[in-house]
């Protein structure tokens, strides 16, 4: 069950006064993303040159705590991908392929009707998938408290990524990177899935008839979609980046945002979607245990470059990896198989069953994750207020507000406001459950006890969430 | 109709969760309490509603801190030093007490984590450990809560596939 | 469809970021380092270090850090100069002290510029060292100021100071 073009929702185009105008406007990307790139590469440089000491530096507290929060907590619940609208990292690789910051060019060579520069290569088919961000997230995040905590090591990361953004832009066609191997887009694509708003074709029948296409193939109004999705066919959020090309590029028009219940895309497709949901649940289990967890000994494992316990890591990154790729995907697997035997329907095969009911991590990982973000931003958030002042720590005092004492924000309401979250989280994966089981086992009670065992385990994995966090 | 059933099963479960902890009768704890980079130890500090608590922290390095939230407690835990520096973030002005030890009452129920509040090293900002004052209801009724969103969404599905021919 | 002048405007606005954002660091570095009455003053730019122990010259930031433990710092002065230490932490708060000159001891916090000023009127070596419990390194913390005549003459040897030797913290040769 996914969001399909024919969806109820509201027309956001219509319904807020202004919008359609806005992300109508060839120039919308562009003022969007710049001021976003002016910020990354104030990061950059404040990561390079300015104090080691991640809480008096910028790169570390807007990105980690920051934009961290506000991408897991608002920017995927509410607005889907749209990070990706107003990304810089595929910003000059995009520029030097098109040779345009706001125009559009026709003609060939090229792609589709837009004329590029660079080889154009097709991205090989076996790596179209999210394979490859499924292993580097895990690999990145693995070495996550060196990332989070060291400026230079936030700068390099993210330098490295605009260049390899930039170079595989030049040999590959369109954005390439976002949709194969870079490392955020693999998670956002996977919780975009639960978000409030989607892009879709207004009227099928309008694509139907549709001969020239111009929303993938594009044309003089607008860019093929660079995301390679055919936006006439689009019925999940997943791989839509939400760059409002295919709304301007449409000769018909009949591309719209719309709003729209929460999770209401909830169907993967593929093992390496499902393989992602383990990850990410995996490594929210993980970064409670470390970083807001009381343990010491796990704090020093995770953290070899300074504790140089490396006996120690490789036994925390073993043991990420196996509860990431075996552990919590056999217990899935083991409580899918358990549910098709309840309902009675072993003809069906695993792989669909199994697909369908790992679904269910979709809104109770992201849950879990925005419960993991909320002390993280009451505790430290006050350090957004001295980094402002002086973003380096290098001694200005740009407002005034350089000396700001670290106040923790009513860190206690932390519980208070994680219990809900995660009641939110089971209450949609139970929901998202009971709906994959219906459709595969029928309406009867069939539907009910094949859902049952993964209901249980969802609810085991909420309870294990919420005695970390209050317990 | 189903909807209003759904719900009293998630709120007495809720309920009755919340219900359950229980807790022994106040009494004082003297804890000596060690922090290093990155940890406290004890992590962990269970107590009752009530006890009193007389904490005497010392470091096994750098400078550290403790800060208590929501008990208005700031300490600062010098090395080599035989004095906890005291203060209270809502009294900035006021100027620290030097204590042997830290003494104060847990009257708060609940999951409360103390904080290093002196930048120690790279991992600072995760120094952290829990004291855990019983009974601490709302981790009963939050397991109580979602273990009756199962059995509620159990019964909306088994009176749901009853109704269906 | 391209606009010639979009292009231009919009490649414009690019390359002023690209340029700008240093041009404006640069700027506020040296607005914040600037000192009041500057042309008076000998301004000794000093950064604390917890690995190893160290005062060094060198300036301490994201991509050197973590590369090496730095230099030594040896600041010289002359009788009469109005000096002005202006002290950095690269990682946790560390303490400054000259103790022979009632210099501090005040404690420097990463992040922030502390500063102190003083007077020499004595030539001689004497000994910076850190108050502040810092780390492992913290109590071979040393580094040693030097002062010199009004017009530069070296101090009497009998001011000459000896530093303990560095067990547990040795220095990478200069």
């Amino acid at each position: 069950m996914n969001g399909s073009p024919a969806s109820k929702g509201i027309d956001l185009l219509r319904a807020v006064p202004g919008l359609k105008w806005l992300l109508t406007r060839r120039w919308f990307q562009f003022a969007v993303v710049l001021p976003n790139l002016a910020f990354f590469y104030f990061f950059v440089i404040a990561g390079v040159f300015g104090s080691p000491v991640g809480s008096r530096n910028i790169s570390i507290i807007f990105v980690w705590i920051l934009w961290w929060f506000l991408l897991i907590a608002v920017m995927v619940p509410l607005a889907s991908r749209v990070w990706c609208t107003v990304c810089p990292i595929p910003f000059f690789g995009e520029w030097y392929q098109r040779r345009a910051l706001i125009g559009v060019r026709v003609g060939k060579p090229g792609v589709g009707r837009n004329q590029m520069a660079g080889f154009n290569k097709r991205w090989p088919k076996a790596l179209s998938n999210i394979w490859l961000q499924n292993f580097s997230f895990l690999l990145l995040c693995t070495f996550g408290v060196a990332l989070i905590t060291r400026p230079i090591v936030s700068a390099l990361v993210f330098a490295g990524l605009v260049g390899l953004a930039t170079a595989l832009h030049v040999v590959y066609r369109q954005r390439a990177f976002c949709s194969y191997v870079c490392p955020i887009s693999g998670f956002l694509s996977l919780y975009s899935m639960c978000s409030f708003i989607e892009i879709r074709s207004e009227d099928p029948d309008t694509c139907a008839r549709c001969t020239d296409k111009a929303c993938l193939a594009g044309g003089d109004a607008g860019w093929g979609c660079p995301w390679n999705v055919n936006p006439s066919k689009l019925d999940r959020n997943n791989y839509c980046g939400l760059c409002t090309e295919c709304l301007k590029t449409c000769t018909h028009d009949n591309m719209t945002v719309r709003a729209r219940p929460f999770c209401s895309d909830t169907r993967l497709k593929g093992y390496d979607e499902a393989y992602k949901a383990f990850i990410m649940i995996s490594l929210a289990l993980a970064y409670s245990v470390v970083l807001m967890g009381p343990w010491g000994t796990i704090k020093d494992w995770a953290n070899p470059t300074e504790r140089g316990r490396w006996g120690g890591f490789a036994l925390y990154a073993s043991a990420l990896w196996a509860l990431a790729l075996v552990i919590v995907p056999a217990l899935f697997y083991a409580a899918s198989r358990l549910g098709r035997r309840f309902a009675g329907a072993t003809h069906v095969p695993m792989k669909e069953i199994f697909l369908g009911f790992s679904g269910v991590l979709v809104p109770l990982g992201l849950m879990a994750w925005i419960a993991f973000s909320i002390p993280l931003i009451l505790v430290n958030g006050s350090y957004i207020i001295n980094v402002v002042s002086d973003p380096m720590g290098r001694g200005w005092d740009l407002l005034g507000t350089a000396r700001f004492p670290w106040t923790p924000f009513y860190p206690q309401s932390a519980p208070y406001l994680q219990v809900p979250v995660l009641f939110i989280g089971l209450y949609y994966a139970l929901r998202s459950g009971d709906g994959f089981a219906r459709s595969a086992f029928g309406a009867g009670p069939a539907a009910a006890k094949g859902a049952a065992p993964v209901a249980i385990l969802s609810t085991a994995v909420a309870c294990g969430f919420l005695w970390l966090f209050v317990g | 109709m189903k909807v209003a059933v759904a719900l009293l099963i998630v709120g007495a479960a809720a309920a009755a969760g919340a219900l359950f902890p229980s807790a022994s009768a106040p009494q004082e704890r003297r804890i000596k309490m060690t922090a290093r980079q990155y940890a406290f130890d004890p992590a962990v500090l269970k107590v009752n509603k009530g006890d009193t608590l007389r904490l005497r922290i010392t470091s096994l390095d750098v400078t550290h801190g403790f800060f208590l939230e929501a008990f208005d407690l700031k300490v600062a835990i010098i090395p080599d030093s035989p004095y906890l520096e005291v203060s209270h973030p809502s009294r900035p002005d006021e100027a620290p007490k030097k204590v042997e030890e830290l003494v104060f009452v847990a009257d708060k129920a609940g999951k409360f984590r103390y904080r290093c509040s002196r930048t120690c090293g790279s991992m600072h900002p995760f120094m952290q450990g829990e004291l855990v004052v019983a009974p601490n209801r709302l981790l009963g009724g939050g397991l109580g809560g979602l273990l009756g969103l199962l059995f509620a969404g159990a019964f909306l599905a088994l009176r749901r596939s009853a109704a269906t021919p | 469809m391209i606009s010639k002048r979009d292009e231009l405007l919009s490649g414009f606005l690019v390359l002023a970021v690209l340029a700008g954002i240093p041009w404006w660091v640069m700027r506020q570095e040296r607005s914040a380092n600037a000192v009041p009455d500057g042309a008076n003053v000998h301004v000794i730019n000093l950064t604390a270090v917890a690995d190893g122990g160290i005062y060094t010259f060198e300036d301490m930031v994201g991509h050197n850090y973590w590369r090496r433990r730095p230099v030594v710092a040896r600041p010289v002065v002359r009788v009469g100069e109005k000096v002005l230490f202006r002290l950095r932490s690269a990682d946790v708060t560390h303490g400054f002290s000259i103790p022979e000159l009632q210099v501090g001891p005040i404690y420097i916090e990463p992040g922030s510029v502390t500063e102190v000023r003083f007077e020499p009127s004595e030539p001689g070596q004497y000994l910076i060292q850190c108050t502040f419990r810092c780390g492992g390194c913290h109590e071979e913390m040393f580094a040693i100021l030097e002062v010199l005549g009004p017009h530069g003459e070296p101090f009497p040897e009998d001011m000459r100071l000896k530093l303990p030797p560095r067990v547990k913290c040795p220095l990478r040769d200069c």
